[in-house]
């Protein structure tokens, strides 16, 4: 038997359980926003990304020819190349190569691919043919032999998964497994944005889509270079290291965190510029934890070791060193190479990054932080053979100085600053180590060939930040004027992203 | 009012999304309808003066006018060149200098053979990418260095938006793909989902 409910003030009341209420339905709130999060910026991404797997032509993108030939070698073989006495690339590249004029068009604007019905029947017929041509007689000294092989081994799946297909199948499977790096590295960037601007909304959404929207970043990260498991190893591992930084390490955070660093050790000797900045994050998580900090510690060092003792121990196995020779550049005959020095690193260094000084010697002609940093970031494409119009880099450096500035003002609110200053000096570090591990092979590499090796993806592992920065730019202006610079800045993505595909049909397609 | 602010900014960025596709579609495009795929890199084809270089090829594009290639005549002010595909030898005769020069080209779409005439009185050099002697092209019967490379324009430069299904299609058969202009209505397909869904998310996410 049941009456009517008797009145609220008299039934027995349960604070903690009103808590623990309100504490679930937060939670399920959190993790319901996170979903949409991750699905919006994730299908943006998806996209994007497929849109410039499509639009590339074969090869066309830096050094996926010689990329495509490690992957192909160590799909074929399961050895790590290279393979002194080889050829760079298998007979059936080369023969793709030929097929579609891969060597003609790299570097030369008016060049195109096949552009007639006739021709792209040739084409396919040569491609074909290439089908019979051996596949594992490639693997010799490249730009790419050096480096170390999860990227590549992830490669091999979708290699052998096409493995009946033509090579041209292969390749396009293999750039779908780097378009799911790219969507990782615009998830992971949003994520951020979010854990760093939690009271902001829509913080993760405008620094993920920023990402999701970067054709400079979506051009490289879908075509076959490791880069793309760089960027998106750097940018999980920098936010689990705020994570850790903010709330302390935990169990699972010292595992990501070390697993993701290991990740990284093995994907592109790049990373070894975020280490520092990383050990630090682990260094303050490591503070902040609350129990066993030895265990966490070692949990996390333990992880970070496992695949490169596995990457150690298949190169002993095979007699190859872990940093093999590499090949493929021009070097200047010994004695026309310059001799280096500390001042000359430090003075180049300085001039990558910052204005010359007086006294420097001029080793660009040009100034990089423009023409470099900001001219590869709005967009440098294909082999690096076209961009955009000239105005668009000059609207964009505007853009990104006013960001900074915005950036800087918002930090330069002391509280900002003080409750920040650890993820601060983990970014910091973080970029430090990059800019000097790019400058350090930069000059080497510049004294050995004359030429300039610096490109704006080396920057990219940082794309998190960049985000985060321009949602920090935003949130400078207040919560008026916040939300109206996002709206533009979004705007000016979709802009961007519409002149790089215009761009790239013209230097192909046009 | 301010709230509504960033919805009207995202609404202005459409409007304007909108406006650069139509101000493209409408621009003039280039004459440029192909290449024969070889970088002039450099000279690899001597045409001493009354001879004539040949050299198999695809047809080219059914528009295809002229074409365009890089010479050297070594400042030579009377340096006269004639291209034909392989056939005919009454194409219109040009007066040539250093650097890159159009010549008229009479029947391409169906040619296999090109061929260049050196009308004047002293050798011309013709760039393009060395080969081994049985893919080169021939002069006086004789194998060059290499093969000249070509691009392959028309009469007069046509709108993107005339141009729109030959520029779809090339995007399948720069992969060696034929069938049509599929792929590249696919690419059409993906770059307004991206932009549609990236206004739509930022419109709902920035709402006042």
């Amino acid at each position: 038997m049941s009456g009517p409910p008797p009145p609220a003030d008299l039934v027995p009341h349960d604070a903690g359980a009103d808590r623990d209420q309100a504490s679930d339905a937060a939670s399920e709130d959190r993790r319901s926003a996170t979903r949409r999060l991750v699905l919006a910026v994730a299908t943006v991404a998806l996209l994007h990304g497929l849109l410039w797997t499509i639009l590339i032509p074969p090869f066309q993108a830096p050094d996926e020819t010689e990329h495509f030939a490690y992957a192909q070698y160590l799909a074929e073989t399961a050895r790590l190349p290279p393979k002194v006495g080889n050829p760079q690339y298998s007979s059936e590249e080369i023969a793709a190569f030929n097929a579609l004029g891969t060597v003609g068009i790299t570097g030369a604007y008016g060049v195109k691919p096949p552009a007639t019905e006739a021709s792209a029947d040739a084409a396919e017929a040569a491609v074909e043919v290439a089908e019979e041509l051996p596949r594992d007689d490639g693997g010799g000294p490249s730009t790419a032999s050096a480096q170390p092989p999860l990227a590549y081994a992830l490669w091999a799946i979708p290699y052998r998964v096409g493995a009946d297909g033509s090579i041209l199948t292969r390749l396009w499977l293999m750039r779908l497994l780097s378009l799911a790096c790219f969507v990782a590295t615009a998830v992971g960037a949003a994520l951020l944005a979010r854990e760093l601007l939690p009271s902001w909304r829509w913080a993760g959404m405008v620094g993920g889509l920023l990402v999701a929207l970067q054709p400079a970043v979506a051009f490289i990260a879908v075509s076959i270079n490791p880069d793309t498991l760089l960027f998106a190893v750097s940018t999980w591992a920098l936010l689990v290291a705020v994570r850790s930084v903010r709330h302390g390490l935990t169990r699972r955070r010292a595992l990501a965190l070390g697993v993701l660093a290991g990740a990284g050790m093995v994907t592109k000797l790049t990373f070894a510029g975020l280490v520092p900045g990383l050990l630090l994050a682990l260094v303050f998580g490591l503070r902040r934890a609350r129990t066993d900090r030895v265990r966490l510690g070692a949990t996390a060092i333990g992880a970070a070791a496992v695949l490169p003792v596995v990457y150690l121990a298949w190169a002993l196995l095979q007699g190859r060193g872990l940093l093999p020779v590499a090949a493929g550049t021009p070097v200047l005959p010994v004695e026309q190479q310059a001799t280096g020095s500390l001042t000359g690193l430090i003075s180049y260094a300085w001039q990558l990054y910052l204005p010359r000084l007086p006294f420097m010697h001029d080793f660009f002609g040009f100034f990089p932080p423009y023409t470099t940093w900001i001219g590869g970031f709005v967009g440098r494409l294909g082999w690096l053979d076209y961009g955009l119009r000239g105005w668009i880099y000059d609207a964009a450096a505007v853009i990104l100085a006013g960001a900074l500035v915005l950036v800087l003002v918002a930090l330069s609110r002391a509280q900002r600053l003080r409750r920040n200053w650890r993820v601060l000096a983990v970014f910091a570090l973080c970029a430090l180590g990059l800019a000097a591990q790019i400058a350090w092979v930069g000059y080497d590499y510049r004294n050995k060939t004359g030429f300039v090796f610096e490109q704006t993806r080396y920057l990219y592992p940082m794309i998190g930040v960049y985000a985060t920065g321009m949602v920090t730019a935003c949130a400078a202006l207040g919560r008026r004027g916040g939300p109206v610079l996002a709206a533009a800045f979004i705007g000016v993505a979709c802009l961007h992203t519409l002149a790089a595909v215009f761009a790239t049909v013209a230097r192909y397609y046009g | 009012m301010t709230r509504y602010l960033p919805r009207a900014v995202l609404a202005a960025f459409a409007v304007l999304v909108a406006i650069a596709i139509v101000l493209t579609l409408v621009r003039h495009s280039t004459r440029v309808v192909g290449t024969n795929g070889v970088s002039p890199a450099e000279f690899v084809v001597t045409v001493p003066a009354g001879e004539r270089a040949c050299q198999a090829m695809a047809p080219a594009p059914r528009a295809t006018r002229a074409i365009v290639m890089t010479v050297g005549v070594y400042g030579d002010q009377r340096a006269r060149l004639r291209a034909d595909a392989g056939t005919a030898t009454n194409g219109r005769v040009v007066a040539a200098r250093d650097g890159q020069l159009e010549l008229p080209l009479a029947g391409a779409e169906r040619a296999k053979r090109l061929c260049v005439t050196n009308v004047g009185s002293r050798r011309v050099e013709l760039a393009g990418t060395a080969t081994p002697p049985e893919h080169a092209a021939v002069v006086d019967e004789r194998p060059a260095q290499g093969v000249f490379g070509v691009t392959f324009v028309r009469a007069s430069a046509p709108t993107w938006a005339e141009r729109l299904d030959e520029v779809l299609a090339r995007v399948g058969y720069a992969k060696g793909m034929t069938g049509g202009s599929a792929t590249g209505g696919f690419l059409i397909a993906l770059l307004a989902l991206t932009l549609a869904g990236a206004l739509t998310i930022a419109w709902r996410t920035l709402r006042p």
